[in-house]
C-alpha cells in the first residue's frame, strides 16, 4: 500500500525549481489544490524574486470545530517554531485563504542538505497546520499530562464539514473517526473493509500497533459531541494512542497517519473497486471464450464435411483419368 | 454444498437437453415475420409449460419454452450486501456487453437477476450441448461469485495488514534512526 507521503510533491517541486532559479526573476503565480479540499496559491513577484508567498486554503469546518482566526489552536505556534526565521506569516491572509506566509528565500540554509530539509518541511505545510492540535495532544501525552483547557472532548476538522474527535487523557488518547462515504456501493465496501481492518489489527501479531475498533453506533466516547457529528454511514473506528506511540520520532508518523485516516481507507476503497473491475472482466472473456467454443466447433466441423464432399481434382489426375 | 449444486445444476442440465428442440418457425399472424414466440407469446399452443427449478428460496432456475425459442431465467443467491453489490455490478457488466454473448437477454425477467434467449438460429449456429455447457458454467460459476467475494475481502485484508506493518516498520526504523 502506498501510504500519503506529508510532503506535496508539486509544492515541493515548485520550491526546489524556485530555488535553483532564483536569480532569474520570473513571475510565478500558481493555484493547485489537493486531496480533501486544501488549496495552495504560489506567487513570486518579478521585483521581489527572493519573497514567495504562499497561502494555504484548509477544509471548511464543521460546527463543533474550534477555529481561531481561521486556523486550528496552535497553527500559527507551530508554524513559526517548525520554520524559524525564513517564513513571516502575514495578517491578515490572502482573500478566500486561511494562511499566508512569507518565504524569505534569501534566508535559507547554504548547506545543500539541510536547504532540502527545510524545503521538503514547508511542503509539509498541511501537516502542520492541521495537524498542530494532534501534535500538541500527541506531545503533552508522551510527557503524560494534560493540555491546559483540552481535557474534554476535542473536534479536529479532516475533511470539508467533518471532524474526528479525540478525548485526551493523562495515560492515553482516544480517536474517533466518524467514516462517512458518499456513493452507496462505497459504503458497503468501507465497512467491510474497516472490519477487516479491525480483525487484521487482532490476528497479524501487531501488537505494537494502536489498539482499534469498529462499531456501527457511537462510542461511548462521543456523548455530548453534536447529534449531526453522531451520524455516519460506514460506523465509528476507534483508536486508542499509547504513549508509547508518540514518543520521539513516532510522533511525526503517528500524527500524519492520523489525520489522513480518512484518505486512506477512500484510497483502499477505490483500489478494491478497480480490482473488481479488473476481475469482471476477466470473467467476462473467459466466459465469451465458452461460447466461442460452441460455435467455433460446428464451422471446423462445416469445413471437414465441405472438403469431403468435394474432392478438387488437380490437372495431373484429370489427364491421368482420361488417359486410357 | 457442493453435492446439492450438482444436483441442481444436473436437473438444469437435464432440463435444458430435453427442451433444446428448437425448429424455425416463421409467425402466425403477421406475414413474413419470424420472432421468437416465448416473447411474444402470440398464440398459446405454441408455447410449452414453463419449468421452475429451485435449490432454495433465493436461487431459483426458470425455463420456458416455445416452438422456435427458449428463455431461462436465472435468480443468484445474495447472502450479504457486499455479493449483492458484486452480483448486481457484474450483471450489468455483463447486460452492457450483452452483443458479445449473442443469447443473452438484455434485461432479465422481472424476478430474476439474469436471462438467456435462445432461439433456432442459436441452436443451428452453435453446437447444442456446448451451449447447454455454457449456461451450467454460468450457473455454476455462481460458486465461484463467492469465491470471487471471499478474495476480494481476503485481499483487502492482505492490503490491511502490509499498511499495519508496513506502518509499523517505518515506526521502528524512525524509532531506531
Amino acid at each position: 500500500m502506498i501510504l500519503l507521503q506529508s510532503p506535496s510533491r508539486f509544492l515541493l517541486q515548485v520550491l526546489l525549481n524556485r530555488v535553483q532559479n532564483i536569480d532569474k526573476g520570473v513571475e510565478l503565480d500558481c493555484q493547485f489544490a489537493e486531496f480533501d479540499d486544501v488549496r495552495y496559491h504560489i506567487q513570486v513577484a518579478m521585483r521581489y524574486p527572493q519573497f514567495m508567498q504562499l497561502s494555504m486554503s484548509l477544509p471548511i469546518p464543521p460546527p463543533e470545530t474550534i477555529f481561531f482566526d481561521g486556523l486550528p489552536f496552535g497553527a500559527i505556534e507551530a508554524t513559526k517554531a517548525e520554520y524559524g526565521g525564513v517564513v513571516q506569516i502575514l495578517d491578515p491572509p490572502r482573500d478566500g485563504y486561511n494562511l499566508t506566509m512569507k518565504i524569505n528565500l534569501a534566508k535559507l540554509p547554504v548547506d545543500e542538505e539541510e536547504q532540502y530539509d527545510l524545503l521538503v518541511r514547508i511542503a509539509s505545510l498541511r501537516e502542520v497546520v492541521l495537524g498542530a492540535p494532534l501534535r500538541l495532544i500527541f506531545k503533552h501525552l508522551a510527557s503524560k499530562t494534560v493540555a491546559p483547557g483540552l481535557d474534554q472532548l476535542v473536534a479536529l476538522v479532516h475533511r470539508p464539514k467533518e471532524s474526528f474527535f479525540l478525548v485526551p487523557g493523562v495515560d492515553k488518547v482516544t480517536v474517533v473517526f466518524p467514516m462517512r462515504f458518499k456513493d452507496s456501493v462505497d459504503i458497503i465496501l468501507a465497512t467491510s473493509f474497516l472490519q477487516e481492518f479491525v480483525e487484521a489489527r487482532r490476528t497479524a501479531g501487531l501488537n505494537n500497533a494502536p489498539p482499534c475498533l469498529w462499531s456501527p453506533t457511537p462510542p461511548l466516547e462521543l456523548e455530548g459531541a453534536p447529534s449531526e457529528a453522531l451520524t455516519a454511514n460506514a460506523g465509528f473506528v476507534t483508536f486508542v494512542i499509547f504513549p508509547r506511540h508518540v514518543e520521539g520520532r513516532k510522533l511525526d508518523r503517528a500524527v500524519w497517519s492520523l489525520s489522513t485516516f480518512h484518505a486512506y481507507v477512500s484510497y483502499h476503497v477505490k483500489c478494491s473497486e478497480g480490482f473488481m473491475h479488473t476481475r469482471m472482466r476477466r470473467r467476462v472473456e473467459s466466459l465469451i471464450q465458452a461460447l466461442d467454443r460452441a460455435k467455433t466447433d460446428t464451422e471446423k466441423s462445416k469445413n471437414t464435411t465441405q472438403s469431403n464432399s468435394f474432392k478438387r481434382l488437380s490437372l495431373k489426375e484429370t489427364r491421368s483419368s482420361s488417359d486410357p | 454444498m457442493a453435492n446439492t449444486l450438482r444436483l441442481y445444476s444436473t436437473c438444469i442440465r437435464n432440463t435444458l437437453e430435453a427442451a433444446m428442440c428448437l425448429q424455425n418457425f416463421p409467425c402466425q399472424e403477421v406475414e413474413r415475420h419470424n420472432k421468437p414466440e416465448v416473447e411474444l407469446k402470440t398464440s398459446p399452443e405454441l408455447l410449452l409449460n414453463p419449468v421452475l427449478i429451485c435449490r432454495n428460496e433465493a436461487e431459483k432456475c426458470l425455463i420456458e419454452t416455445s416452438i422456435n425459442s427458449l428463455r431461462i431465467s436465472i435468480k443468484v443467491k445474495q447472502a450479504d450486501e457486499l455479493e449483492n453489490i458484486l452480483t448486481k455490478k457484474f450483471l450489468r457488466f455483463l447486460s452492457m456487453r450483452a452483443e458479445a454473448f449473442q443469447v443473452l437477454r438484455r434485461k432479465p425477467v422481472q424476478g430474476y437477476d439474469i436471462s438467456f434467449l435462445i432461439t433456432n438460429y442459436h441452436c443451428e449456429d452453435m453446437q447444442k450441448n456446448k451451449l447447454i455447457d455454457f449456461i451450467v458454467q454460468f450457473m455454476e460459476a455462481r460458486i465461484l461469485e463467492h469465491k470471487f467475494a471471499c478474495s476480494i475481502l481476503e485481499t483487502l485484508g492482505e492490503r490491511v495488514e502490509d499498511a499495519w506493518v508496513f506502518c509499523n516498520q517505518r515506526l521502528d526504523r524512525k524509532s531506531l534512526m
